[in-house]
């Protein structure tokens, strides 16, 4: 029991990390629920906003105030633990893209909204230590909205991809001995980016593959009589060019590194309240593009297991 | 109240958008197959199109940033001349300007590699073009703002929007090195990096766009024939139209026939220009034009007159001195650009 407390605690931040507004949210990160044990059912709700306003060419940020790209994302994941190794998790992102240019003359803003691209991931875990899960993002979302113009909006700006993607999923986990809360963690996501043979007039589009690993630490505090969750990560994520119609697309592709600290503040065993902020501390971008700014991701995790009342 | 929160966050969610109608009947007439046209991904003004920019003399220190191989277009009205360095439009694509009493707007599309001007005069009011975001065969399309129609620079018309149908005013400018420029004008003014707008100038932006073979965004038809991203001057006379290519060396001039019109087509490998004027009779009289050979000199032809003629097709010496050759329409591109806008130019070596 205390050793499942310890690992929700440790992969509970790993959840609500949205990231970029890639096409067919949600990114890697918000990607894997945490372990549990047979017959556990897991329902997290997030509300995850990200802010894209830095312009960036190569690692040089230009003073440029005028593009802002933001993307809202309520995120509904769920899992079920079919034994202890074995868990299924399948994440329903609802997402809604928005571009904004302010200039002195011009107003001009863009949005779309709808259902994203669902996950599915089965997971088994060895050893309650390195989980591996082989998973896929299903084509779900819309990928074909129009602006008013009744031209096509880029792909990026759509709520889905229109493609298949296939998603690995590591995680590895140590806690101390000396102090059982004191977590270590480290995880890695590869996105492996279907194309999209049905983008607008029948021209293809495939996002990049994208690798994201982080490593982090976690521990659980006293507040005022109440227990804090706290973690701190640092995460790499590298992603590629995005192609269309076989060309790679100009303003995409490039590396990053994170720091995202968060607290979860649980209200009983099955319910907890998190929030999570991401901040770029490095970015290297493919020719100029704008490169996430802020990140901040709010909301609840329950639980519950259904074989046995005291597993929690 | 605890229970509540999800609820609100989910309406709150729900609640905070501004999501458009998609409803605006104006806007749907396009002249243009509408399938063709894309969203670049910047966004309209994500690209800031310049207004009035700051120039300065040829060789002042505020254009260190440019090197003698780099390419300007340049305006010419009387005693004014001003350069746009392709270094700068790359990251603008726009300069709305004035030269001498002309009002115009540069327009370079970076992915077709043409730069021509328009009048910035519509139905008798001035205005300013910005970049739409939208592209056409990967050609860029402006649009202006005094009625938000969109245009097409290749095409060469308004395509959507109040002013559909709506011609510019075609404005002729020359592409040459800035070497080139710098021995032949001296005396022009040159945009410089003080454009109001922070950009990695010193960086092109599209990565090794301007040597492989690829677009960025489809085109109807890609025509390799020669390197896709050779620059070549597009000459359109009536029905007819021609691409004229660099020589291996040196200057040549050629004659061609388009449009039951003879052009005058001279291509200078060393400075980097192509031009072309159409050989119209002067008081009557037929030209006869020959080459002049010296390449730091700024008459680039001559005629059984006596007069010298200038890349802006001014008679710079003799007797007619201060006449003026017309120019057709016709620009510098990217030759799979011509090649897919007009597909039955005809390639001049």
């Amino acid at each position: 029991m205390r050793r499942l407390g310890i690992l929700f605690i440790v992969l509970l931040p790993q959840v609500v990390w949205g990231q970029c507004c890639s096409g067919g949210v949600p990114m890697s990160n918000n990607i894997g629920l945490p372990n549990a044990t047979a017959g556990t059912f897991q329902l997290n709700l997030n509300y995850d906003w990200n802010n894209l306003q830095r312009l960036k060419s190569g690692s040089q940020t230009l003073s440029d105030d005028t593009r802002q790209r933001e993307t809202h994302t309520l995120l509904l994941e769920s899992g079920y633990a079919f034994s202890d190794q074995f868990s299924v998790d399948l994440l329903v992102p609802f997402i809604q893209q928005e571009r904004t240019i302010s200039t002195l003359n011009v107003l001009d803003e863009e949005a779309t909204r709808g259902i994203g691209d669902i996950v599915i991931l089965p997971k088994y875990t060895f050893k309650d230590a390195l989980t591996i899960g082989l998973g896929v993002k299903l084509p779900t979302g819309r990928s074909n909205f129009l602006n008013d113009r009744q031209i096509a909006l880029p792909a990026d700006l759509q709520p889905g991809s229109g493609a298949l993607d296939g998603i690995l999923f590591l995680a590895y986990e140590r806690y101390s001995t000396k102090r059982p809360s004191l977590g270590f963690f480290a995880n890695t996501i590869f996105r492996n980016t279907g194309t999209n043979d049905s983008y607008f007039a029948s021209t293809s589009y495939q996002f990049g593959n994208e690798l994201q690993t982080a490593v982090g630490v976690s521990d659980r505090f006293l507040v005022f009589g109440r227990p804090m969750d706290t973690s701190l990560r640092m995460q790499y994520r590298k992603r590629g060019r995005d192609f269309f119609e076989g060309n790679e697309f100009p303003g995409s592709g490039g590396d990053f590194i994170f720091i995202n600290p968060g607290i979860a503040v649980p209200f009983s065993q099955k319910l907890s309240w998190q929030v999570n902020a991401t901040v770029p501390v490095y970015a290297q971008v493919q020719d100029t593009q704008l490169s996430p700014s802020f990140q901040l991701n709010a909301g609840f995790s329950f639980k519950t297991n259904f074989k046995s009342k005291n597993s929690l | 109240m605890k229970r509540m929160l999800p609820l609100a966050l989910v309406l709150v969610f729900l609640g905070c958008n501004n999501f458009p109608e998609d409803t605006n009947q104006r806007s749907e007439d396009w002249l243009i197959a509408r399938s063709r046209v894309f969203d670049g991904g910047p966004g309209k003004d994500g690209i800031p199109a310049l207004s009035d920019p700051e120039t300065a003399l040829v060789g002042s220190g505020l254009l260190s940033y440019l090197s003698d191989e780099d390419l300007v277009l340049v305006y010419k009205n009387g005693d004014d001349i001003k350069a746009y360095p392709h270094t700068i439009l790359d990251w603008h694509e726009i300069a709305n300007d004035r030269v001498g009493e002309d009002d115009l707007a540069i327009i370079y599309c970076p992915l077709t590699g043409t730069g021509l001007g328009w009048g910035r005069s519509l139905n008798g009011e001035l205005t300013t073009f910005g970049v739409s975001g939208l592209l056409y065969e990967t050609n860029i399309m402006p649009y202006d703002r005094l009625t938000d129609s969109y245009w097409n620079q290749m095409f060469n018309q308004c395509v959507n929007g109040n002013l559909i149908g709506e011609v510019p005013e075609f404005i002729n400018v020359i592409q040459m090195s800035y070497g080139a420029l710098k021995t032949l004008y001296p005396t022009a003014g040159v945009v410089t990096t003080n454009t109001g707008f922070f950009r990695d100038y010193g960086r092109y932006p599209y990565g090794s766009y301007l040597t492989n073979t690829n677009t960025l965004f489809p085109v109807e038809r890609f025509d390799q024939t020669i390197h896709p991203k050779e620059f070549v001057r597009g000459v359109v006379v009536g029905e007819e139209s021609a691409a004229f290519r660099f020589p291996e060396t040196g200057r040549s001039l050629q004659m061609e026939v388009l449009g039951g019109e003879e052009v005058v087509v001279v291509a200078d490998r060393d400075n980097d220009f192509i031009v072309s004027f159409l050989n119209q009779a002067l008081d009557g009289t037929d030209l006869t034009f020959e080459l002049v050979q010296d390449v730091d000199s700024e008459a680039i032809l001559s005629d059984q007159l006596g007069n010298e003629w200038n890349v802006f097709g001014e008679a710079i010496t003799g007797p007619n001195q201060g006449a003026q050759l017309t120019a057709p329409y016709s620009y510098m591109g990217f030759w799979f650009a011509w090649a897919n806008f007009y597909p039955d130019i005809r390639l001049v070596e």
